[in-house]
C-alpha cells in the first residue's frame, strides 16, 4: 500500500520541459530523499505536488496521495488538502512567517482554517510549540517572528506543518539556511516527528542520516533511485557516482574529484541521456534516452557502474 | 520594529493637529458667529476681540478660518475615504492576479481615470449635478482612486512573492484569507502614507474649486471661497487674502510632511539605510558595517 504514488510527472513552462516523466512512490511512514544539484527540478517536483507552481508553469501526469488526486484538480480541492493531508516546510525561515502576526496566531490559524474551533486550536498550539522543542511555548506564541532566531522560526514552520497531523511532510532544504549546530538538532527533530517524508536537499550527508530511500535527479529526470545504503555504496548511474566521488574526503595534496563541466541551463540539456555531455563514459548509445531500469534499485544509464 | 520620530513627522503632525483642533473647537466655540453679516464692522482692523479683523461683510476672519478648517477636513476625509475604499481593493485584486484579464481591465480603466485632472472632473460633475461640497468631494475622491490603486497594486505584488504568502498557500489558505490577513496588514503602511499625501491634494483641490465657485457654497465658510471674496480687495486689504492663503499652505504642507514622516517612521528598512549612508558620509566612505547592513536588508 502506497501513501503517495507519482506517475509520469512532467512540469513545463511553455515550450521548456523542466521536469520529465518523474515516477516514484512513498509508503506510509517512509522517509525518501530527493537529491540533485540546483536546477535539477527538485523543488519544482515538490511544488507541483502541492499545486503551488508559479504562474505560467504547469504539471501533467498523475499523483495520488491517500486516494486524493493532486494534479489537474481544481484549486478548491487542493486547498482542503494543503496543510491537512500534506504540508511543506520551506528553505528560508526568515521570510516564511508573516512579520505582522504573532507566532501563536499563525500556528493556530492553520488549524481553525481546517475546521478546528478556536479554543482547541489555541491549546494545541502550545503543545505543538513544545513538541518542536521550543522553550517557553507560551512566551514564543506571543512573540512576533522578528523576535525569534532562524532556528526557532524554522521550528515554528515545522509546528505549522505538523498542526493538522498530515500524512506526508515535504521539506524543501529546510536546514540549508541554518547554522550547522542548529541544523543537526533540526534534522533530528524532523526525523522524529515526520509522518512520511519527502526530503529535498543537495547535501548528501543529510540524506544519508535522514532517509531510507533516495531519488537522484538530474536535468529534470530521476536518474537513479533505490535504498539509501545501496545507492550510496554501489551507485549505478555515472552521475550519482560523480556526486559521491565529489563529496568524498580525499587525502591531502590530491586533486578534488569533480564532475566536469556545469549543469546546463533549463532547455540546454542534450538529447538522449541528459548527462551525456558531462559523462566520462558517454558513447554513441547514449544518444538515445535510457529508461529507468532495475527493480528496487533503478537507474537510467546505458553503461552503469559495477 | 517601528522607527524613531523624525522632524517631518513632528512638524507635519503639529500642523495637522492645529487644523484638527481648530475644526473641533469650532463646533462648540468661535469668537464670533462666522456667518453673521454686520455692516458696522465692515473691513474692521484686527484687535479688540477681532483677532484677524473682519471682511467686507463684517464677518470675523478668525471665526471663518476655524469653521473653514471643518470644511477642509470634511472634504479631505470623505474624498480620501472614497479613494481608499475603491482604490485599495482594486489595486489588491490587480496585484494578486498580475496576469489575469481582471487585473488588466482594472489597471486600464485606472489609466483612463488617471488621465482626467481632478479639477476638470469636479467642474464637469459640478456642471451636470450642480456645484456643491458633495459633488466636489466625490469628484476629488474618484480622481484620487488611481493613485491608491497603483500604490496598492505595487505593494501587493511585492508581498505576493514573499515566502510567507507561499507558506500561507501551502497551509491551505484561500485567496480572501490571504488578502485580508496577510496582504492588507503588510501594505497598510504604504496606504496610510498615500492617504496622507492624497489628503493634501484634496485640500488644495477643494480650495481651488471653492475659489472657482464649484465647491462649497455660501454661507458655509471655506478657505478657498474666503480667498476668492478677498480678490477685489487684494491691494487695499491684503490681510483678507493672506490668512486663508496661509491656512491652506500650512495645512497642505502639514499633510505632506506627515506623509513623508510616516513613510520613514513605518519603513524601518529605508530609515536604517539612510542612517547608515549618513554615518558613512560623515566617516568619509562606506563603512563595512553599513554595506553589510544594506545587503542584508535587500
Amino acid at each position: 500500500m502506497k501513501l503517495l504514488s507519482v506517475e509520469g510527472l512532467s512540469v513545463r513552462a511553455g515550450e521548456l520541459e523542466l521536469v520529465r516523466e518523474v515516477s516514484f512512490a512513498i509508503a506510509p511512514g517512509e522517509r525518501v530523499g530527493l537529491i540533485g544539484e540546483s536546477g535539477s527540478g527538485k523543488s519544482l517536483t515538490a511544488l507541483s505536488l502541492m499545486g503551488l507552481l508559479p504562474e505560467g508553469v504547469s504539471a501533467s501526469g498523475t499523483a495520488v496521495l491517500g486516494g486524493h488526486r493532486l494534479l489537474g484538480v481544481p484549486e478548491k480541492r487542493l486547498k482542503g488538502l494543503r496543510g491537512r493531508t500534506v504540508s511543506m516546510v520551506f528553505q528560508e525561515p526568515m521570510t516564511a512567517l508573516n512579520p505582522l502576526m504573532r507566532v501563536g496566531a499563525q500556528v493556530s490559524e492553520v488549524m481553525t482554517l481546517h475546521g478546528r474551533d478556536r479554543a482547541a486550536a489555541r491549546a494545541r498550539t502550545l503543545d505543538l510549540l513544545d513538541r518542536v522543542r521550543l522553550p517557553h511555548p507560551a512566551q514564543i506564541a506571543r512573540a512576533y517572528p522578528h523576535q525569534l532566531s532562524g532556528g526557532q522560526r524554522q521550528r515554528v514552520m515545522l509546528a505549522i506543518a505538523l498542526a493538522n497531523e498530515p500524512d506526508l511532510l515535504i521539506c524543501d532544504e529546510p536546514t540549508t539556511a541554518l547554522d550547522v549546530t542548529v541544523q543537526k538538532q533540526m534534522l533530528e527533530l524532523i526525523a522524529e516527528v515526520a509522518p512520511a517524508l519527502l526530503f529535498i536537499t543537495h547535501d548528501l550527508a543529510v540524506v544519508a542520516s535522514m532517509c531510507e530511500r533516495v531519488l537522484v535527479m538530474y536535468g529534470g529526470r530521476v536518474v537513479e533511485s533505490g535504498p539509501m545504503r545501496e545507492v550510496f555504496t554501489r551507485p549505478r548511474h555515472r552521475y550519482t557516482e560523480g556526486l559521491l566521488d565529489a563529496s568524498r574526503l580525499t587525502p591531502r595534496g590530491t586533486r578534488l574529484p569533480t564532475i566536469k563541466g556545469s549543469v546546463p541551463s533549463a532547455g540546454a540539456f542534450p538529447e538522449g541521456c541528459v548527462f551525456r555531455n558531462r559523462c566520462p563514459h558517454a558513447g554513441p548509445r547514449c544518444e538515445t534516452e535510457p529508461a529507468l531500469t532495475g527493480e528496487a534499485h533503478g537507474y537510467a544509464c546505458w553503461h552503469p557502474g559495477d | 520594529m517601528r522607527g524613531r520620530m523624525n522632524a517631518g513627522l513632528i512638524v507635519g503632525g503639529t500642523l495637522v493637529a492645529l487644523v484638527v483642533i481648530a475644526a473641533l473647537v469650532s463646533f462648540v466655540w468661535t469668537p464670533h458667529d462666522p456667518t453673521l453679516v454686520d455692516a458696522a464692522r465692515k473691513l474692521r482692523e484686527p484687535g479688540g476681540g477681532y483677532l484677524l479683523g473682519a471682511d467686507k461683510f463684517g464677518r470675523d476672519t478668525f471665526s471663518q478660518l476655524m469653521v473653514g478648517a471643518r470644511t477642509t477636513l470634511y472634504v479631505g476625509i470623505v474624498a480620501v475615504g472614497i479613494a481608499a475604499l475603491i482604490g485599495a481593493p482594486l489595486g489588491m485584486i490587480a496585484g494578486m492576479t498580475p496576469h489575469g484579464w481582471l487585473s488588466e481591465l482594472v489597471m486600464r480603466v485606472n489609466d483612463l481615470v488617471f488621465a482626467f485632472p481632478a479639477l476638470l472632473l469636479a467642474v464637469m460633475l459640478g456642471a451636470v449635478y450642480g456645484a456643491g461640497t458633495l459633488t466636489a468631494m466625490i469628484a476629488i475622491g474618484v480622481a484620487t482612486v488611481p493613485a491608491f490603486a497603483r500604490v496598492a497594486r505595487a505593494a501587493t505584488m511585492q508581498v505576493m512573492v514573499t515566502d510567507y504568502i507561499l507558506a500561507a498557500r501551502a497551509a491551505g489558505r484561500g485567496r480572501m484569507a490571504i488578502a485580508g490577513r496577510h496582504v492588507l496588514p503588510n501594505i497598510a503602511s504604504m496606504l496610510i502614507v498615500q492617504a496622507s499625501v492624497s489628503f493634501a491634494i484634496a485640500i488644495l483641490a477643494e480650495a481651488a474649486l471653492s475659489f472657482l465657485g464649484f465647491g462649497t457654497r455660501p454661507p458655509t465658510p471655506s478657505w478657498g471661497r474666503m480667498l476668492q471674496e478677498s480678490q477685489e480687495l487684494l491691494f487695499s486689504t491684503p490681510r483678507l487674502a493672506l490668512w486663508p492663503g496661509l491656512a491652506i499652505a500650512l495645512a497642505v504642507l502639514g499633510f505632506n510632511l506627515l506623509g513623508d514622516g510616516l513613510r520613514d517612521y513605518l519603513d524601518p528598512k529605508l530609515r536604517r539605510i539612510r542612517e547608515r549612508t549618513r554615518r558613512s558620509e560623515r566617516s568619509g566612505g562606506p563603512t563595512k558595517e553599513g554595506l553589510r547592513g544594506v545587503s542584508e536588508e535587500r
